[in-house]
């Protein structure tokens, strides 16, 4: 009998952003809220404008970790189009690729440096993890700040479709 | 545009992302690529100017990293390698870390904090990191003397883990 999948939330005293962990044997999903501030401070870093960091910042990002926390040899495959943000029962929305925001951003003449840094900073597109990888990455959902909804992770482990949903997930507010 | 004091404090925020990430505990596994296949190879310089070439590096096992200033398991990692370089580079290791689209003027005073003495090599282009098969920050690949890449491993380790760097090291025996 396998280890039945659970769902943590912990506050951090200084920031009080919250953090969700899923997990079960095979796998741990941890989201962690990020202040749209943070998202400007971050992207402005990186050599964006006010104005390009704004359009990030009018989402809701979490920063994500992914882990494959299975004994056996068996990866773990990701695909964020077949993620799904839930409300009352509807799928709203998926998660923005960092390809999707390239296009944005090439709209926009957004700058080589900047580009590059937000390809690397965004969750791929899609990626496997065999046993012991792990990635982090930005997760930018195109809900508003302060919004609550459900996430339906899904991932392949071999033939075998595999889904957890974290309920109440909510983006941080914009203070 | 943010006031100075509260970019400041959301600065500090941002770098104590990996704090909020709390469960990013490293698993030391390297993944075996079967066949091996031919290292992409790169020419890149340092931040002084030096130029390093992968082929030149043939005939010992090379650890080749992604990285970026920003990305917290990468800094995470960084004083780990260090480590394993201090103990293995007379042992017939070679290591870079290859700093994906920042320059010099970034990563220069971030050695102040993160000070390490193998190669850091500029690919502020990203064409580098594009040749290889890299999702997302940090990435390692273990590359074998005859340049094929014999092992990766996705996310951050503790490369100064003796049953980690093991299998770096055994790659030094005629296959």
């Amino acid at each position: 009998m396998g280890m039945a999948a659970e769902v943590s939330t912990s506050t951090e005293a200084t920031s009080g952003l919250v953090s969700w962990v899923w997990r079960d044997e095979s796998a741990t999903i941890t989201l962690n809220q990020l202040l749209p501030d943070q998202v400007r401070a971050f992207f402005q870093g990186r050599g964006f404008s006010a104005e390009q960091s704004e359009r990030v910042a009018r989402h809701c990002v979490f920063q994500m970790i992914v882990r494959n926390e299975a004994q056996a040899t068996t990866p773990m495959d990701i695909a964020l189009d077949e993620w799904r943000v839930i409300s009352a029962d509807t799928t709203i929305g998926i998660p923005r690729t960092a390809s999707d925001w390239d296009q944005e951003w090439g709209r926009l003449s957004v700058g080589q440096g900047p580009r590059i840094a937000f390809r690397w900073a965004l969750f791929p597109a899609s990626q496997q993890f065999q046993p012991g990888d792990w990635n982090m990455g930005m997760l930018t959902l195109a809900v508003p700040a302060g919004a609550t909804f459900d996430l339906q992770a899904v991932w392949h482990s071999g033939a075998e479709l595999q889904d957890a949903t974290i309920d109440d997930l909510r983006c941080a507010e914009d203070r | 545009m943010l006031p100075h004091y509260r970019r400041g404090v959301l600065l500090l925020l941002v770098a104590a992302l990996p704090l909020l990430a709390g469960a990013a505990t490293p698993q030391q596994t390297l993944t075996p690529l079967l066949p091996r296949p031919e290292a992409p190879g790169f020419t890149l310089v340092d931040m002084d100017g030096v130029t390093y070439r992968l082929a030149e590096l043939r005939g010992r096992p090379v650890i080749v990293n992604f990285w970026a200033t920003w990305c917290p398991p990468c800094r995470d990692e960084l004083p780990s390698m260090q480590r394993a370089w201090l103990t293995f580079r007379d042992q017939g290791v070679a290591m870079v870390a290859i700093n994906v689209g920042e320059d010099e003027e970034t990563i220069f005073p971030f050695t102040a904090n993160y000070p390490v003495e193998f190669p850091l090599l500029l690919d502020r282009d990203g064409t580098v990191v594009g040749q290889w098969p890299v999702r997302g920050l940090p990435s390692t690949f273990i590359v074998d003397p005859q340049g094929r890449v014999a092992y990766q491993a996705i996310g951050g380790r503790e490369w100064d883990d003796p049953e980690l760097m093991r299998q770096v090291l055994a790659l030094r025996e005629p296959k």
